[in-house]
């Protein structure tokens, strides 16, 4: 590990145009603020032991990856996945802390997965390709797994789909 | 599905999520302490970097999630008063990733020999106990520097006996006062003041005249049983007294005595748990051996100005000083894992920012496998940059095991520690006037 004080700088310099960012990803990955916090600083730890060789490169892509596949791992590790109550509040009529809940909650009826690539997509505006690299998937599983969630979410979470309805709606 | 308004959706879910501005530097630090840990691995498994690793990865779910500001439900101290209570400033898991990255390398009472002796008004060793000691009436001081009480239980003649600033100490005479029915205090500040709780009054006496003045207390009554605290105020010219009835676990509103002028007043804060600022500002700590968390409340004015929820867990041993900054002896709530899973690791000196309430300074100071964090004693600032405490060592001498109390001057900005004096009788229970060393 490059321990001088230049390394430094350079990475504190990276992190700081990058932390909100990844932290949102995360956030929208988990669902928990405190995984989400855990999940970044992980993947922070990982990309500082190799920023040597990293920060010529692509140490955003590499950090995306780390914090997608580390998500998806230990999604699969839990034996129980907690089921978040139904929020009741109506769509239409709710403010933007109500419908930050309906999203998060329309997003925990996905698999890690198709969660991973809709955020990758709806979120980071990844493409196809960058999702698959990043994912390590192909293409075409890409594609599947944003149709899957999509239709899911669309059959799950009626309350999004009226709200991304209502607000797609011309004025 | 409108994918565009899915990304607008997504977006606006976490537009107000930021991350921690010191990620950065504890991810560096973090990484550095596995890059060293992989460099020792064969030589020990039991670094502070797998502390690091151990913590992140095997810690439990125990953190109080970050939550929006909610108003407090006023306490029975102040029902007038409504604060908002701060977000907590991260979760125990972040807090505990910030109290590592300012960690330093935990206190070791093996090292306190080869420590260098910072000279004070201490003498190299404590011996209050000498029976030929003279009374403080027939050889009067300046200044006090130190105060010794007895450890005998039951009703007996408070023993005590007091330092002078000539390194010399005296018995102090205190007729009809006796062990659980009066309860001494501290010394002032300026070192010429002690004080004494009675039953239902407050003596203060002064050390240089051997005269003593006392206080009445409207509405105070100690009763058997009663945990009684008093503190004086950085300017010594009042002490507050603090009551926790036996059966009732809340405590009791303090009272404030002027000494000067006698006025008293009730105060809401808790002179047990309280640090007194020479700015006015009163910080009481609600902490506790149940609490996985603790609530900082700031006073000023006798008013509540501010409360902020802190994920460090446990502390205790009150009695912290402001200055630039708060010290506190802590335990981290997430302790139950890493190094400081081992029960001679829990407690330490944690120094806070007052304002923010971000961790400065950790200083781990083990104990023997019994011990716990009321073990740790803290006396206060040396000057602004360094804080004096004391720990127990237990000595086998062959018929018992007796005390053997070290003291030590800590800076905490530079991690460097100073050894200030001993106590290897364990007959006296110290106390150190910080201020007049």
């Amino acid at each position: 590990m490059d321990l001088s004080e230049e390394a430094l700088d350079s990475f504190s310099g990276w992190v700081g145009q990058r932390r909100d960012a990844l932290l949102r990803t995360a956030f929208l990955l988990t669902g928990d603020r405190g995984r989400a916090e855990d999940l970044l600083q992980d993947a922070l730890v990982k990309v500082a032991r190799r920023w040597g060789r990293l920060r010529d490169g692509n140490p955003d892509g590499y950090v995306r990856q780390i914090i997608y596949h580390s998500q998806v791992s230990w999604w699969r590790s839990k034996r129980e996945i907690p089921v978040a109550e139904p929020y009741d509040v109506d769509a239409r009529t709710s403010d933007s802390s109500d419908r930050g809940l309906i999203v998060q909650q329309a997003l925990a009826r996905l698999t890690a997965k198709q969660r991973a690539v809709i955020v990758l997509r709806y979120l980071d505006d990844a493409t196809e390709r960058e999702a698959a690299r990043v994912l390590g998937v192909s293409v075409g599983t890409v594609k599947s797994q944003t149709a899957a969630a999509l239709r899911r979410l669309r059959e799950e979470a009626p309350e999004l789909g009226e709200l991304i309805g209502r607000e797609g709606d011309p004025v | 599905m409108n994918e565009k308004t899915l990304s607008a959706l997504l977006e606006q879910t976490v537009h107000d999520v930021t991350a921690e501005p010191t990620v950065a530097a504890v991810a560096w630090e973090r990484a550095r302490q596995q890059s060293r840990r992989a460099q020792i691995a064969t030589v020990s498994a039991a670094g502070l970097a797998a502390l690091v690793a151990t913590l992140l990865v095997a810690m439990p779910d125990t953190e109080q999630r970050s939550t929006p500001p909610v108003t407090s439900p006023t306490s029975p101290t102040t029902q007038q008063t409504s604060v908002s209570i701060s977000p907590q400033p991260t979760t125990a898991r972040g807090y505990l990733r910030q109290l590592i990255a300012v960690m330093q390398e935990p206190w070791n009472n093996a090292a306190f020999e080869t420590l260098p002796l910072l000279e004070t008004a201490l003498p190299a060793t404590l011996s209050p106990g000498d029976p030929d000691a003279p009374s403080l009436s027939e050889d009067p001081v300046t200044a006090v520097v130190a105060v010794a009480t007895s450890w005998k239980l039951g009703y007996t003649d408070l023993d005590v006996r007091v330092l002078g600033d000539d390194q010399r100490w005296r018995r102090l005479d205190l007729p009809g006062v006796s062990t659980g029915r009066s309860v001494l205090g501290p010394i002032s500040p300026d070192g010429t003041k002690l004080v004494l709780t009675r039953p239902d009054a407050l003596d203060v006496v002064d050390l240089t005249t051997g005269l003593s003045r006392r206080f009445d207390i409207p509405g105070f009554s100690l009763r058997a049983g009663d945990d009684i605290a008093s503190q004086w105020t950085p300017d010594g010219r009042q002490v507050v007294v603090s009551l926790k009835r036996l059966v009732q676990w809340n405590p009791s509103p303090g009272w404030l005595v002027d000494v000067s002028t006698g006025e008293t007043g009730k105060v809401p804060y808790d002179a047990a748990v309280s640090a007194f600022s020479p700015d006015g500002r009163v910080v009481q700590i609600d902490g506790g051996r149940e609490c996985a968390f603790c609530e900082l409340k700031t006073y000023r004015d006798d008013e509540l100005v501010d409360q902020v929820r802190l994920n460090t867990g446990l502390l205790v041993n009150a009695a912290p000083v402001i200055d630039e900054a708060l010290v506190v002896v802590s335990r981290p709530v997430a302790s139950d894992v890493g190094v400081l899973s081992h029960p001679k690791n829990k407690p330490g000196l944690l120094v806070l920012d007052p304002d923010t309430h971000e961790p400065r300074a950790f200083l781990p100071v083990p104990g023997p496998g019994w011990h716990n964090a009321e073990d740790v004693d803290l006396h206060g600032w040396l000057d602004e940059d360094t804080v004096v405490f004391s720990t127990t060592e237990y000595v086998d001498r062959g018929d018992r095991f007796v005390g053997h109390e070290l003291f030590v001057a800590w800076n905490y900005r530079t991690g460097s520690l100073s050894r200030l004096s001993e106590d290897p009788y364990d007959d006296f229970d110290v106390s150190l006037v910080v201020q007049r060393l």
